[in-house]
Protein backbone atom coordinates (compact mmCIF):
# COMPACT_ATOMS: atom_id res chain seq x y z
CA UNK A 1 0.00 0.00 0.00
CA UNK A 2 1.35 3.57 -0.50
CA UNK A 3 2.31 5.77 1.85
CA UNK A 4 1.37 9.88 1.70
CA UNK A 5 3.23 12.24 3.76
CA UNK A 6 2.31 15.77 3.65
CA UNK A 7 4.65 18.38 5.10
CA UNK A 8 3.77 21.07 7.43
CA UNK A 9 3.80 23.81 4.72
CA UNK A 10 1.80 21.97 1.91
CA UNK A 11 -0.91 20.28 4.96
CA UNK A 12 -1.49 24.02 6.31
CA UNK A 13 -2.28 25.62 3.14
CA UNK A 14 -4.81 23.56 2.02
CA UNK A 15 -6.81 23.66 5.48
CA UNK A 16 -6.04 27.73 5.69
CA UNK A 17 -7.70 27.46 2.32
CA UNK A 18 -10.62 25.67 2.78
CA UNK A 19 -10.73 28.02 6.25
CA UNK A 20 -10.58 31.25 3.79
CA UNK A 21 -13.39 30.63 1.87
CA UNK A 22 -15.61 28.69 4.01
CA UNK A 23 -18.45 29.06 2.03
CA UNK A 24 -16.87 28.51 -1.42
CA UNK A 25 -15.46 25.07 -3.19
CA UNK A 26 -11.83 25.67 -3.40
CA UNK A 27 -8.83 23.82 -4.75
CA UNK A 28 -5.40 23.83 -5.81
CA UNK A 29 -1.87 21.50 -6.48
CA UNK A 30 0.22 19.70 -4.63
CA UNK A 31 4.10 19.42 -5.27
CA UNK A 32 6.53 16.97 -4.47
CA UNK A 33 9.69 15.69 -5.12
CA UNK A 34 9.99 13.76 -8.23
CA UNK A 35 9.98 9.88 -7.24
CA UNK A 36 8.70 8.21 -10.32
CA UNK A 37 7.18 4.82 -9.27
CA UNK A 38 7.42 4.80 -5.45
CA UNK A 39 4.99 3.62 -2.85
CA UNK A 40 5.73 6.41 -0.74
CA UNK A 41 5.46 10.00 -1.81
CA UNK A 42 5.71 13.40 0.18
CA UNK A 43 3.89 16.62 -0.76
CA UNK A 44 6.20 19.06 0.24
CA UNK A 45 4.13 22.17 -0.98
CA UNK A 46 0.59 23.33 -1.93
CA UNK A 47 0.10 26.33 -4.12
CA UNK A 48 -3.97 27.08 -3.55
CA UNK A 49 -5.47 28.04 -6.53
CA UNK A 50 -9.17 28.96 -6.87
CA UNK A 51 -12.38 29.51 -5.16
CA UNK A 52 -14.53 30.98 -7.93
CA UNK A 53 -15.54 28.89 -10.81
CA UNK A 54 -13.92 26.07 -10.43
CA UNK A 55 -14.97 24.38 -13.47
CA UNK A 56 -14.25 26.77 -16.13
CA UNK A 57 -11.14 25.85 -17.88
CA UNK A 58 -8.90 29.20 -19.10
CA UNK A 59 -7.63 30.51 -15.92
CA UNK A 60 -6.71 26.93 -14.75
CA UNK A 61 -4.54 26.85 -17.84
CA UNK A 62 -2.92 29.77 -16.94
CA UNK A 63 -2.09 28.98 -13.41
CA UNK A 64 -0.83 25.23 -14.31
CA UNK A 65 1.77 26.44 -16.73
CA UNK A 66 3.16 29.07 -14.58
CA UNK A 67 3.09 26.51 -11.58
CA UNK A 68 4.56 24.17 -13.17
CA UNK A 69 7.53 26.16 -14.82
CA UNK A 70 7.90 27.40 -11.52
CA UNK A 71 7.85 23.91 -9.71
CA UNK A 72 10.29 22.54 -12.21
CA UNK A 73 12.87 25.20 -11.68
CA UNK A 74 12.74 24.28 -7.91
CA UNK A 75 12.98 20.52 -8.80
CA UNK A 76 9.54 19.83 -7.82
CA UNK A 77 6.60 18.20 -9.91
CA UNK A 78 2.61 18.71 -9.71
CA UNK A 79 1.99 15.26 -7.82
CA UNK A 80 -1.20 15.99 -6.42
CA UNK A 81 -4.81 18.07 -6.70
CA UNK A 82 -6.79 18.97 -3.72
CA UNK A 83 -9.89 20.27 -2.94
CA UNK A 84 -13.27 21.16 -1.07
CA UNK A 85 -16.23 21.19 -2.18
CA UNK A 86 -19.19 23.97 -1.57
CA UNK A 87 -21.10 21.89 0.65
CA UNK A 88 -20.65 20.40 3.94
CA UNK A 89 -21.86 16.70 2.86
CA UNK A 90 -19.98 16.34 -0.27
CA UNK A 91 -16.82 14.68 0.52
CA UNK A 92 -16.62 11.98 -2.02
CA UNK A 93 -13.84 11.95 -4.81
CA UNK A 94 -16.54 11.65 -7.32
CA UNK A 95 -18.32 14.96 -6.34
CA UNK A 96 -15.07 17.22 -6.03
CA UNK A 97 -13.02 15.19 -9.69
CA UNK A 98 -12.12 17.97 -11.71
CA UNK A 99 -10.66 17.80 -15.37
CA UNK A 100 -7.54 19.54 -13.57
CA UNK A 101 -7.19 16.41 -11.69
CA UNK A 102 -6.83 14.26 -14.88
CA UNK A 103 -4.45 16.30 -16.61
CA UNK A 104 -2.31 15.58 -13.59
CA UNK A 105 -2.44 12.44 -14.00
CA UNK A 106 -1.24 12.19 -17.03
CA UNK A 107 1.70 14.30 -16.76
CA UNK A 108 3.06 12.56 -13.16
CA UNK A 109 2.44 8.85 -12.26
CA UNK A 110 1.01 8.01 -9.72
CA UNK A 111 -0.76 10.81 -8.53
CA UNK A 112 -3.28 11.77 -6.23
CA UNK A 113 -6.67 13.46 -5.28
CA UNK A 114 -7.20 14.93 -1.98
CA UNK A 115 -10.18 15.59 -0.83
CA UNK A 116 -11.18 17.94 2.40
CA UNK A 117 -13.34 16.26 4.89
CA UNK A 118 -15.67 19.30 5.29
CA UNK A 119 -16.85 18.62 8.03
CA UNK A 120 -13.66 17.55 9.76
CA UNK A 121 -12.00 21.02 9.61
CA UNK A 122 -11.88 22.92 12.63
CA UNK A 123 -8.93 24.64 14.88
CA UNK A 124 -7.68 20.94 15.74
CA UNK A 125 -7.37 19.86 12.75
CA UNK A 126 -5.35 16.57 11.90
CA UNK A 127 -4.36 14.38 8.94
CA UNK A 128 -8.24 12.68 9.42
CA UNK A 129 -9.82 16.29 7.78
CA UNK A 130 -7.93 14.56 4.29
CA UNK A 131 -8.67 12.00 2.40
CA UNK A 132 -6.55 10.69 -0.32
CA UNK A 133 -6.83 8.68 -3.32
CA UNK A 134 -4.48 7.66 -5.94
CA UNK A 135 -5.92 7.76 -9.22
CA UNK A 136 -5.33 5.01 -11.50
CA UNK A 137 -7.12 4.19 -15.03
CA UNK A 138 -9.71 6.85 -14.44
CA UNK A 139 -10.55 5.19 -10.67
CA UNK A 140 -10.00 6.13 -7.15
CA UNK A 141 -8.46 4.18 -4.99
CA UNK A 142 -8.31 5.29 -1.81
CA UNK A 143 -5.68 5.50 0.80
CA UNK A 144 -6.13 3.98 4.69
CA UNK A 145 -5.66 6.60 6.90
CA UNK A 146 -3.14 4.67 9.06
CA UNK A 147 -0.98 5.33 5.56
CA UNK A 148 -1.20 8.82 5.68
CA UNK A 149 0.91 11.69 7.87
CA UNK A 150 2.12 14.92 8.16
CA UNK A 151 5.64 15.85 8.66
CA UNK A 152 6.55 16.68 11.48
CA UNK A 153 3.35 15.11 12.63
CA UNK A 154 3.21 16.55 16.12
CA UNK A 155 4.50 19.86 15.32
CA UNK A 156 2.44 20.44 12.05
CA UNK A 157 -0.58 20.01 14.41
CA UNK A 158 0.54 22.52 16.92
CA UNK A 159 1.30 24.92 13.95
CA UNK A 160 -2.41 24.61 12.59
CA UNK A 161 -4.11 25.24 16.18
CA UNK A 162 -1.85 28.44 16.32
CA UNK A 163 -2.26 29.78 12.90
CA UNK A 164 -6.01 29.33 12.83
CA UNK A 165 -6.49 31.06 16.18
CA UNK A 166 -4.52 33.43 15.16
CA UNK A 167 -6.81 34.26 11.79
CA UNK A 168 -3.93 33.34 9.75
CA UNK A 169 -5.96 32.32 6.52
CA UNK A 170 -6.29 36.54 6.01
CA UNK A 171 -2.73 36.19 4.74
CA UNK A 172 -2.91 33.41 2.32
CA UNK A 173 -3.08 34.04 -1.11
CA UNK A 174 -4.50 31.88 -3.85
CA UNK A 175 -4.34 32.67 -7.71
CA UNK A 176 -7.73 34.18 -8.00
CA UNK A 177 -6.46 36.77 -5.50
CA UNK A 178 -3.06 37.05 -7.22
CA UNK A 179 -5.61 37.67 -11.39
CA UNK A 180 -7.55 40.18 -9.28
CA UNK A 181 -4.40 42.10 -7.52
CA UNK A 182 -1.10 40.80 -9.19
CA UNK A 183 1.12 41.74 -6.57
CA UNK A 184 -0.61 39.45 -4.37
CA UNK A 185 1.88 35.95 -4.23
CA UNK A 186 0.50 32.99 -4.47
CA UNK A 187 3.15 31.21 -3.61
CA UNK A 188 3.06 32.26 -0.23
CA UNK A 189 6.75 33.49 0.90
CA UNK A 190 5.07 35.18 3.94
CA UNK A 191 2.62 32.83 4.82
CA UNK A 192 5.11 29.74 4.92
CA UNK A 193 8.27 31.80 7.12
CA UNK A 194 5.02 32.35 9.93
CA UNK A 195 3.89 28.50 9.13
CA UNK A 196 7.73 27.53 9.67
CA UNK A 197 8.37 29.68 12.74
CA UNK A 198 5.87 27.44 14.42
CA UNK A 199 7.65 24.08 13.80
CA UNK B 1 -19.47 55.01 23.69
CA UNK B 2 -16.93 56.19 20.90
CA UNK B 3 -16.30 53.00 20.20
CA UNK B 4 -19.54 51.72 20.41
CA UNK B 5 -20.21 54.43 17.44
CA UNK B 6 -17.62 53.12 15.11
CA UNK B 7 -18.43 49.54 15.42
CA UNK B 8 -21.96 50.51 14.47
CA UNK B 9 -20.87 52.53 11.28
CA UNK B 10 -18.72 49.41 10.35
CA UNK B 11 -21.52 47.27 10.60
CA UNK B 12 -23.69 50.05 8.79
CA UNK B 13 -20.57 50.08 6.01
CA UNK B 14 -21.15 46.55 5.67
CA UNK B 15 -24.60 45.87 4.97
CA UNK B 16 -24.71 48.77 2.37
CA UNK B 17 -22.17 46.64 0.56
CA UNK B 18 -23.52 43.74 0.96
CA UNK B 19 -20.15 42.14 2.18
CA UNK B 20 -19.99 38.83 3.54
CA UNK B 21 -18.25 39.89 6.83
CA UNK B 22 -20.28 37.26 9.16
CA UNK B 23 -17.22 36.25 10.91
CA UNK B 24 -15.87 39.95 11.91
CA UNK B 25 -20.09 41.09 12.54
CA UNK B 26 -20.03 38.52 15.08
CA UNK B 27 -16.74 39.45 17.15
CA UNK B 28 -18.05 42.76 17.01
CA UNK B 29 -21.26 41.76 18.24
CA UNK B 30 -19.77 39.46 20.77
CA UNK B 31 -16.93 41.89 21.85
CA UNK B 32 -19.65 43.81 23.47
CA UNK B 33 -22.00 45.70 21.07
CA UNK B 34 -24.86 42.68 22.06
CA UNK B 35 -24.80 44.58 25.68
CA UNK B 36 -25.83 48.11 23.91
CA UNK B 37 -28.33 46.90 21.28
CA UNK B 38 -30.97 48.54 22.79
CA UNK B 39 -29.52 52.13 23.17
CA UNK B 40 -29.26 51.96 18.82
CA UNK B 41 -33.03 53.64 18.27
CA UNK B 42 -34.54 52.34 14.79
CA UNK B 43 -31.08 50.89 13.70
CA UNK B 44 -31.16 48.45 16.27
CA UNK B 45 -33.29 45.96 14.30
CA UNK B 46 -31.36 46.23 11.13
CA UNK B 47 -28.13 45.12 13.27
CA UNK B 48 -30.14 42.28 14.70
CA UNK B 49 -30.81 40.61 11.60
CA UNK B 50 -27.36 40.92 10.27
CA UNK B 51 -26.29 39.76 13.62
CA UNK B 52 -28.84 36.75 12.81
CA UNK B 53 -27.42 36.27 9.06
CA UNK B 54 -23.97 36.32 10.36
CA UNK B 55 -24.29 33.92 13.02
CA UNK B 56 -26.34 31.70 10.85
CA UNK B 57 -23.47 31.86 8.51
CA UNK B 58 -20.51 30.74 11.14
CA UNK B 59 -23.02 28.08 12.59
CA UNK B 60 -23.96 29.43 15.90
CA UNK B 61 -27.32 28.97 16.36
CA UNK B 62 -27.89 29.92 19.72
CA UNK B 63 -26.55 34.03 19.02
CA UNK B 64 -29.34 34.16 15.93
CA UNK B 65 -32.05 32.48 18.14
CA UNK B 66 -31.83 35.36 20.21
CA UNK B 67 -31.90 38.08 17.67
CA UNK B 68 -34.69 36.20 16.00
CA UNK B 69 -36.60 36.02 19.44
CA UNK B 70 -35.98 39.56 20.36
CA UNK B 71 -36.98 40.70 16.66
CA UNK B 72 -40.48 38.67 16.25
CA UNK B 73 -41.30 40.18 19.92
CA UNK B 74 -41.32 43.61 17.99
CA UNK B 75 -42.25 42.35 14.90
CA UNK B 76 -44.88 39.22 15.60
CA UNK B 77 -46.52 39.07 12.18
CA UNK B 78 -43.36 39.99 10.04
CA UNK B 79 -42.71 38.13 6.72
CA UNK B 80 -39.43 39.19 7.10
CA UNK B 81 -38.87 37.81 10.74
CA UNK B 82 -40.63 34.35 9.30
CA UNK B 83 -37.76 34.09 6.55
CA UNK B 84 -35.42 34.41 9.21
CA UNK B 85 -36.50 31.76 11.35
CA UNK B 86 -36.92 29.61 8.04
CA UNK B 87 -32.90 30.09 7.35
CA UNK B 88 -32.34 29.18 11.51
CA UNK B 89 -34.10 25.54 10.53
CA UNK B 90 -32.22 25.58 7.48
CA UNK B 91 -29.01 26.14 9.24
CA UNK B 92 -29.89 23.20 11.69
CA UNK B 93 -30.38 21.36 8.40
CA UNK B 94 -33.97 20.55 9.40
CA UNK B 95 -35.31 21.38 5.81
CA UNK B 96 -38.58 19.96 6.04
CA UNK B 97 -39.70 22.71 8.48
CA UNK B 98 -37.83 25.47 6.15
CA UNK B 99 -39.42 24.45 3.48
CA UNK B 100 -42.73 24.78 5.13
CA UNK B 101 -42.41 27.59 6.83
CA UNK B 102 -41.14 29.36 3.20
CA UNK B 103 -44.03 27.85 1.68
CA UNK B 104 -46.57 29.82 4.07
CA UNK B 105 -44.90 32.84 3.57
CA UNK B 106 -45.01 32.68 -0.03
CA UNK B 107 -48.73 31.70 0.11
CA UNK B 108 -49.31 35.06 2.58
CA UNK B 109 -47.32 37.04 -0.04
CA UNK B 110 -46.61 35.83 -3.23
CA UNK B 111 -44.67 38.48 -4.87
CA UNK B 112 -41.89 37.83 -2.18
CA UNK B 113 -38.95 37.09 -4.25
CA UNK B 114 -37.11 36.65 -1.40
CA UNK B 115 -38.62 33.35 0.11
CA UNK B 116 -39.04 31.94 -3.57
CA UNK B 117 -35.04 32.22 -3.80
CA UNK B 118 -34.54 30.60 -0.24
CA UNK B 119 -36.17 27.86 -1.43
CA UNK B 120 -33.80 27.89 -4.29
CA UNK B 121 -31.26 27.74 -1.56
CA UNK B 122 -32.68 24.65 0.68
CA UNK B 123 -32.56 22.41 -2.84
CA UNK B 124 -28.84 23.54 -3.29
CA UNK B 125 -27.80 22.86 0.82
CA UNK B 126 -29.34 19.40 0.15
CA UNK B 127 -27.45 19.25 -2.81
CA UNK B 128 -30.11 18.75 -5.24
CA UNK B 129 -28.65 20.95 -7.69
CA UNK B 130 -31.27 19.28 -10.33
CA UNK B 131 -34.14 20.33 -8.42
CA UNK B 132 -32.17 23.67 -7.06
CA UNK B 133 -32.02 24.45 -11.33
CA UNK B 134 -35.70 23.58 -12.41
CA UNK B 135 -36.94 25.45 -8.47
CA UNK B 136 -34.89 28.69 -10.38
CA UNK B 137 -36.04 28.44 -13.06
CA UNK B 138 -39.43 28.72 -12.53
CA UNK B 139 -38.77 31.61 -10.35
CA UNK B 140 -37.45 33.39 -12.87
CA UNK B 141 -40.69 32.73 -15.35
CA UNK B 142 -42.56 35.21 -12.76
CA UNK B 143 -39.13 37.42 -11.89
CA UNK B 144 -37.89 37.80 -15.23
CA UNK B 145 -35.29 41.00 -14.20
CA UNK B 146 -33.61 39.66 -11.27
CA UNK B 147 -30.18 40.19 -12.27
CA UNK B 148 -28.89 38.21 -9.07
CA UNK B 149 -31.14 34.87 -9.76
CA UNK B 150 -29.76 34.71 -13.47
CA UNK B 151 -26.12 35.03 -12.37
CA UNK B 152 -26.85 32.10 -9.37
CA UNK B 153 -28.34 30.22 -11.95
CA UNK B 154 -25.23 30.43 -14.18
CA UNK B 155 -23.42 29.36 -11.46
CA UNK B 156 -25.38 26.21 -10.87
CA UNK B 157 -24.92 25.16 -14.54
CA UNK B 158 -21.69 25.73 -14.61
CA UNK B 159 -21.17 23.52 -11.71
CA UNK B 160 -23.55 20.89 -13.39
CA UNK B 161 -20.91 21.54 -16.51
CA UNK B 162 -23.87 22.21 -19.09
CA UNK B 163 -21.91 25.09 -20.42
CA UNK B 164 -24.29 26.48 -23.47
CA UNK B 165 -26.96 27.11 -20.79
CA UNK B 166 -24.99 28.55 -18.32
CA UNK B 167 -23.83 30.99 -21.38
CA UNK B 168 -27.75 32.11 -21.96
CA UNK B 169 -27.65 33.21 -18.45
CA UNK B 170 -24.40 35.27 -18.92
CA UNK B 171 -25.73 36.81 -22.50
CA UNK B 172 -29.28 37.59 -20.35
CA UNK B 173 -26.88 39.07 -17.53
CA UNK B 174 -25.10 40.76 -19.99
CA UNK B 175 -28.40 42.74 -21.52
CA UNK B 176 -29.09 44.25 -18.37
CA UNK B 177 -25.79 45.36 -17.46
CA UNK B 178 -23.68 45.97 -21.05
CA UNK B 179 -21.18 48.03 -19.30
CA UNK B 180 -20.09 45.77 -16.52
CA UNK B 181 -16.45 44.01 -17.32
CA UNK B 182 -16.84 40.85 -15.37
CA UNK B 183 -19.69 39.55 -17.28
CA UNK B 184 -17.73 40.24 -20.88
CA UNK B 185 -14.48 37.80 -18.85
CA UNK B 186 -16.71 35.08 -17.66
CA UNK B 187 -18.83 35.02 -21.13
CA UNK B 188 -15.53 34.56 -22.68
CA UNK B 189 -14.39 32.17 -20.11
CA UNK B 190 -17.75 29.81 -20.69
CA UNK B 191 -17.24 30.03 -24.19
CA UNK B 192 -13.27 28.89 -24.29
CA UNK B 193 -14.75 26.08 -22.13
CA UNK B 194 -16.87 25.07 -24.34
CA UNK B 195 -13.93 25.31 -27.00
CA UNK B 196 -14.10 24.46 -30.87
CA UNK B 197 -13.34 27.24 -33.10
CA UNK B 198 -16.14 29.29 -33.61
CA UNK B 199 -16.45 29.68 -30.07
CA UNK B 200 -12.44 30.66 -29.24
CA UNK B 201 -13.50 33.41 -31.65
CA UNK B 202 -16.16 34.81 -29.50
CA UNK B 203 -14.20 34.06 -26.21
CA UNK B 204 -12.04 36.44 -28.01
CA UNK B 205 -13.88 39.11 -28.79
CA UNK B 206 -15.86 39.45 -25.57
CA UNK B 207 -12.19 39.31 -24.00
CA UNK B 208 -11.34 42.19 -25.91
CA UNK B 209 -14.27 44.14 -25.01
CA UNK B 210 -13.58 43.23 -21.34
CA UNK B 211 -10.44 44.64 -22.08
CA UNK B 212 -11.42 48.02 -23.39
CA UNK B 213 -13.99 48.53 -20.62
CA UNK B 214 -11.40 48.21 -18.12
CA UNK B 215 -7.74 47.80 -18.68
CA UNK B 216 -6.91 46.04 -15.41
CA UNK B 217 -8.63 43.31 -15.77
CA UNK B 218 -5.77 40.56 -15.93
CA UNK B 219 -8.68 37.44 -16.61
CA UNK B 220 -9.05 38.85 -19.85
CA UNK B 221 -5.78 39.62 -20.86
CA UNK B 222 -4.86 36.16 -20.03
CA UNK B 223 -7.56 35.07 -21.69
CA UNK B 224 -6.63 37.12 -24.78
CA UNK B 225 -3.34 35.18 -24.41
CA UNK B 226 -4.91 32.08 -24.51
CA UNK B 227 -7.60 32.31 -27.44
CA UNK B 228 -5.53 33.82 -29.54
CA UNK B 229 -2.78 31.46 -29.03
CA UNK B 230 -5.25 28.63 -29.22
CA UNK B 231 -6.52 30.12 -32.44
CA UNK B 232 -2.40 30.73 -34.23
CA UNK B 233 -2.00 26.88 -33.79
CA UNK B 234 -5.45 25.97 -34.98
CA UNK B 235 -5.25 23.65 -38.04
CA UNK B 236 -8.76 24.78 -39.16
CA UNK B 237 -7.39 28.56 -39.70
CA UNK B 238 -6.67 29.65 -42.72
CA UNK B 239 -3.58 31.66 -42.70
CA UNK B 240 -4.51 35.09 -43.22
CA UNK B 241 -6.30 34.52 -39.73
CA UNK B 242 -3.78 32.78 -38.45
CA UNK B 243 -0.96 35.06 -38.79
CA UNK B 244 -3.56 38.02 -36.82
CA UNK B 245 -3.96 35.67 -34.00
CA UNK B 246 0.04 35.26 -33.68
CA UNK B 247 0.29 39.25 -33.75
CA UNK B 248 -2.53 39.15 -31.05
CA UNK B 249 -0.30 36.45 -28.82
CA UNK B 250 2.83 38.55 -29.34
CA UNK B 251 0.86 41.97 -28.05
CA UNK B 252 -1.11 40.39 -25.32
CA UNK B 253 2.34 38.93 -23.90
CA UNK B 254 3.87 42.01 -24.31
CA UNK B 255 1.13 43.72 -22.06
CA UNK B 256 1.25 41.20 -19.50
CA UNK B 257 4.72 41.63 -18.88
CA UNK B 258 4.43 45.22 -18.56
CA UNK B 259 1.62 44.95 -16.09
CA UNK B 260 4.30 42.93 -13.83
CA UNK B 261 7.37 45.00 -14.64
CA UNK B 262 4.50 48.18 -13.92
CA UNK B 263 4.04 46.37 -10.19
CA UNK B 264 7.70 46.25 -9.94
CA UNK B 265 7.16 41.94 -9.95
CA UNK B 266 9.67 40.11 -11.29
CA UNK B 267 8.31 36.87 -12.03
CA UNK B 268 9.96 33.84 -13.11
CA UNK B 269 6.73 31.60 -13.55
CA UNK B 270 5.70 33.90 -16.94
CA UNK B 271 8.50 32.44 -18.79
CA UNK B 272 5.86 29.66 -19.12
CA UNK B 273 3.60 31.61 -21.29
CA UNK B 274 6.72 32.26 -24.22
CA UNK B 275 6.57 28.76 -26.03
Amino acid sequence: MSEVKFSAKAFCKIILHAAKYPHCAINGVLLAKPNAGSREIEFVDAVPLFHISLHLTPMSEIALMQVDELASKMGLVIAGYYAASENIRDNTFEKTYHKVAEKIASNYSPSYVVVVNNSKVSTEADSSSLKVAQLSEGGFRQIEEQNISLSPAQATSYAIVALMQQKAFQKLIDFDNHLDNICADWMNVELNKTIESYL
Amino acid sequence: MGAQKSDVEQLRYWRENNDRKSREVLDIWLNGLWLKVNSLGNEKFLVLEQVCLAALDCHIPNVAETCIESLSQSFPSSLRVRKLHAMYFEAKEDFGTATDILNSIIKADETNSAARKRKVAVLKAQGRTVDAIKELTDYLKIFMADVEAWQELAELYISEQDFSKAAFCVEELILHNPHNHLLHQRYADIKYTIGGLENLETARSYYSQALKINPKNMRALYGLYLTSSALSTSAKCSSQRKKEAAKLVEWSLKEIKKRYSEANLMVTALAALEI
